[in-house]
């Protein structure tokens, strides 16, 4: 220990206010240094136990009068013995302890912390949506099969879809349950208004492509807005 | 200090209010028996006033505070956590009303209106000789910052042990000890040709050295 630490714990040591341990070492510190027993020689002889050295405050004479006056003009809700609202009452008959209430708090409010941080994390999974009786009948679409299609799943079918030729000729390709609709409507086209809440394939604009150098595609946007509201990228 | 808790298990009405402890009492003011919360108010209006006299540094604004704390307390009777003593739960709420009060005379002061008056009749009332020494202890305890001050005197004037101080305070009790010894530390510094005066007087002898 160094002075300045135990010239710091002096108070203490002469109001018996350290644990035996700490007394141990400032006494033992005390013996061997003489600047810091001077000091501790003054220190024990401050008295700062005041009680009875200040002088004592004493408040009006006629204090309890204007309480008692003032607690008359409190509104009946206020002077009733109970002015809790229900629900605090409750709590506090379950959970007679004030800290035990505020554990409670803390717990809820780390649960729902955690809940949040947890959900924002842990983006949501892509519901499929099923396909209406009418576009089931529509003769062009390739299912994918299985009905627990993983992300692992999607991720496959968009490779092949990049590589399928006829995508070259397409603007608009439409993924629906993760199935892939090749071609549609009269002039081979899915019309804009199909699209809506769809997973949209969209090849990039003929200018995009170009620069894409022949084969190799962009992986397609994905979006659920229906294509005629999208625009140029 | 606490009213020492014998006999827990008697029940309101007691026999003589002024035996009664304070629980008991409280649960007299929940059955607005006013006989019961004259005496808690004369139990602790004498200490609960000294505290924030010296806090607040005015008299007037003292005695307001003070009727609050015992409003405060009537009002929230009901919501009195048993676990702890009851006073440390009225020194709970003379602090804080202590310290939203120094709160807004500061808030006045950062735009320029100075709400804190030295009120020299807080200090001058009192027992005579002692007025004028007193003074300077007095004053070197109204400079030390809110937070110290308030440890000091809960110590060294309430006699609070470190426990009750670090439930009223509401600081865990490493830091109710640490603010204590600054305070103590600080006066020191702040006494410190009149505790040379009066060490050098008093050497030889075992006297301690008052401050006042």
């Amino acid at each position: 220990m160094n002075c300045r630490k135990v010239r710091q714990y002096l108070f203490g040591y002469f109001r018996q206010e350290l644990s035996p341990e700490e007394r141990e070492r400032i006494k033992a510190h005390l013996d061997s240094c003489p600047e810091c027993a001077r000091e501790a020689e003054e220190i024990s002889r401050i008295n700062f136990s005041l009680k009875d050295d200040l002088e004592t405050f004493v408040p009006s004479a006629d204090f309890n009068e204007k309480l008692l006056a003032k607690i008359q003009t409190l509104s009946p809700e206020e002077k009733a013995s109970d002015t809790r609202k229900w629900w605090a009452r409750l709590l506090q008959e379950v959970f007679p302890s004030v800290r035990l209430r505020w554990a409670l708090v803390g717990a809820a409010s780390t649960i729902i912390l955690a809940w949040v941080v947890i959900s924002i994390q842990k983006p949501a999974h892509i519901q499929p949506e099923f396909l209406s009786q009418n576009d089931s009948e529509v003769e062009s679409q390739i299912p994918l099969g299985s009905e627990d299609i993983t992300d692992s799943a999607y991720q496959d079918f968009l490779k092949r879809l990049v590589k399928t030729p006829t995508l070259k000729d397409r603007r608009v390709f439409v993924i629906d349950n993760f199935s892939f609709t090749a071609s549609g409507g009269e002039d081979g086209r899915i019309q804009p208004e199909d699209l809506y809440k769809r997973f949209v394939i969209e090849r990039r604009t003929p200018f995009a492509t170009q620069r894409g150098r022949g084969s190799h595609y962009v992986l397609p946007v994905v979006s659920t807005q229906p294509a005629s509201q999208k625009t140029d990228y | 200090m606490p009213t020492p808790e014998h006999e827990p298990n008697r029940k309101w009405p007691v026999s003589d209010p002024m035996d009664a402890t304070d629980k008991e009492l409280l649960t007299g003011v929940k059955a607005n028996d006013k006989s019961a919360f004259s005496v808690l108010v004369d139990r602790y209006k004498v200490r609960l006033f000294n505290l924030i006299c010296r806090m607040l540094q005015n008299r007037e604004e003292a005695e307001d505070i003070l009727q609050e704390t015992f409003l405060r307390v009537f009002k929230e009777k009901e919501s009195y956590d048993p676990t702890y003593a009851f006073s440390t739960w009225i020194y709970t709420i003379a602090l804080n009303l202590c310290r939203n009060e120094l709160k807004r005379k500061k808030r006045f002061k950062f735009f320029g209106i100075d709400l804190i008056k030295d009120d020299r009749r807080y200090a001058v009332e009192g027992r005579g000789n002692k007025n004028c020494l007193s003074s300077t202890l007095e004053k070197a305890i109204a400079s030390l910052p809110d937070k110290y001050r308030t440890a000091f005197l809960l110590r060294e004037v309430n006699q609070f042990s470190y426990e009750e101080m670090s439930q009223c305070m509401e600081v865990p009790l490493g830091t109710v000890k640490s603010r204590v010894n600054r305070a103590r530390l600080m006066l020191r510094e702040k006494l410190k040709p009149k505790i040379k005066e009066q060490y050098e007087l008093s050497k030889s002898s075992p006297i301690p050295i008052r401050l006042f």
